[in-house]
């Protein structure tokens, strides 16, 4: 387990981001889900419980997902089941138990960026922006890949309906996938996203781009191209061939329920 | 650390190491319904309610717990008692290892959705796991508990 002799508590966001900076390799606690998986002894870890960003709300014509919201707050707040026919609750609850999602929280999910994340697929085809105690405003494809020292203080989702579809493939259900998705439509031309490659969701380019350029009849194309531009690659859950095999698949059924949509 | 704890209803103070979770507390202060399976929040052996919500006890830090209503089996007996009779009559108990972390869940259930369709009990009983049952008899004895049958 993750051991440790001192916790900071601190009480706002600039406390949090400034004892995170001084404490560089101090772990920030948030839901908990996988502290028993550490094996290192930490002096101090930074406790983030007490910030106050436990709430989900819609404001500015946005929905305002604080990070200590947990994964069963978004999954019940019925504004969010109500948009883009509910996707992110959808790729919330696919999520190993309600006791889990009681207690993970999305800044947790968000930040840790873990590759077979179902959620944030999702929230990347419904053009999520993040909130950062230092780095402020960026959108969540930035995010990705942002590797500075900071806080993550709230998820902003547009509440801009637009057609987009999500897959999550799994051996069984309760495990974590073995392959994730997601496409988005809008007037600038289609969007593909493809996680658990097994490394961090990222956006198929060219696949993307031969979408827009040619539209849904070039899928199965559009599939071949994510399959051969994305670095997929094996782990416990699938070969790198299986992975590349099921890519394939996943673009075309995706462009298939994002034309159906209505 | 030295922190008060409302546990069933009952203020009692404990003193913990600071990295030292629920799990391990409430068991060093005698709740034996707690268990420890996985360790690492899967399974939910380990399941109790926190202010009412289902939680794995194996990842939540004691010192969290003050401020908090925590909810153990044994804080909840008479219904606890109701629930093993309809487990027992419907043969959904074998080791019983996985047994206690249902019955929070499935008493949870109870408040949330009492009249839970089969789906809905899978759904919410899916953190817990089992080795023994296959499910089946377990669906039956909640879905029976829910209907609020006897044994």
């Amino acid at each position: 387990m993750l051991a440790f002799s001192k916790v900071i508590q601190p009480k706002t966001v600039a406390e949090a981001y400034e004892a995170a900076v001084k404490n560089k390799m101090a772990p920030l606690l948030a839901g908990g889900c996988w502290i028993r998986l550490g094996r290192r002894i930490w002096p101090v870890v930074i406790d983030l419980s007490e910030l106050g960003l436990r709430y989900v709300k819609e404001e500015n014509n946005e929905f305002v997902i604080g990070a200590m919201a947990t994964q069963s707050d978004v999954e019940q707040f019925e504004p969010l089941r109500q948009f883009v026919k509910g996707i992110i609750p959808a790729g919330i609850h696919e999520i190993l138990g309600v006791q889990f999602r009681n207690m993970a929280t999305m800044g947790g999910s968000v930040a840790s960026r873990f590759g077979f994340s179902d959620i944030i697929p999702a929230l990347l085809a419904v053009k999520t922006d993040v909130v950062l105690a230092n780095g402020g405003r960026m959108s969540l494809e930035d995010y990705m890949t942002y590797r500075d020292r900071d806080i993550l203080v709230e998820i902003r989702i547009p509440n801009h309906e637009v057609p987009v579809a999500i897959e999550a493939l799994r051996i069984s259900r309760g495990d974590f996938p073995y392959l994730t998705g997601s496409i988005r439509k809008d007037e600038t031309g289609y969007a593909v996203y493809v996680g658990t490659r097994p490394g961090a969701p990222m956006k198929a380019v060219k696949a993307s781009a031969l979408l827009t350029e040619k539209g849904a009849a070039a899928a199965k194309e559009a599939g071949e191209l994510a399959a051969e531009e994305l670095n997929l690659q094996k782990n416990s859950h699938a070969s790198k061939e299986y992975r590349q095999a099921m890519t394939k698949s996943m673009v075309v059924r995706l462009v298939k329920e994002v034309e159906a949509w209505n | 650390m030295e922190l008060v704890l409302k546990i069933n209803g009952k203020n009692v103070p404990v003193n913990v190491a600071t990295d030292e979770m629920l799990l391990d507390t409430l068991r060093g202060l005698g709740f034996y319904s707690v268990r420890c399976g996985c360790d690492t929040t899967n399974c939910g052996l380990c399941t109790v309610w926190v202010d009412g919500e289902v939680t794995l006890s194996c990842a939540y830090p004691t010192f969290r717990a003050p401020g908090h209503e925590i909810t153990t089996l044994e804080g909840l007996e008479e219904e606890a008692s109701q629930l093993a009779d309809c487990l027992a009559s419907e043969g959904a108990d074998q080791c019983g290892f996985c047994t206690t972390g249902m019955m929070m869940s499935a008493l949870a259930l109870k408040r949330r959705n009492p009249s839970a369709s089969d789906d809905e009990i899978r759904e919410y009983l899916i953190g817990n796991l089992c080795r023994c049952t296959g499910y089946e008899s377990q669906l039956r004895g909640v879905r029976k508990f829910l209907q609020g049958g006897n044994a």
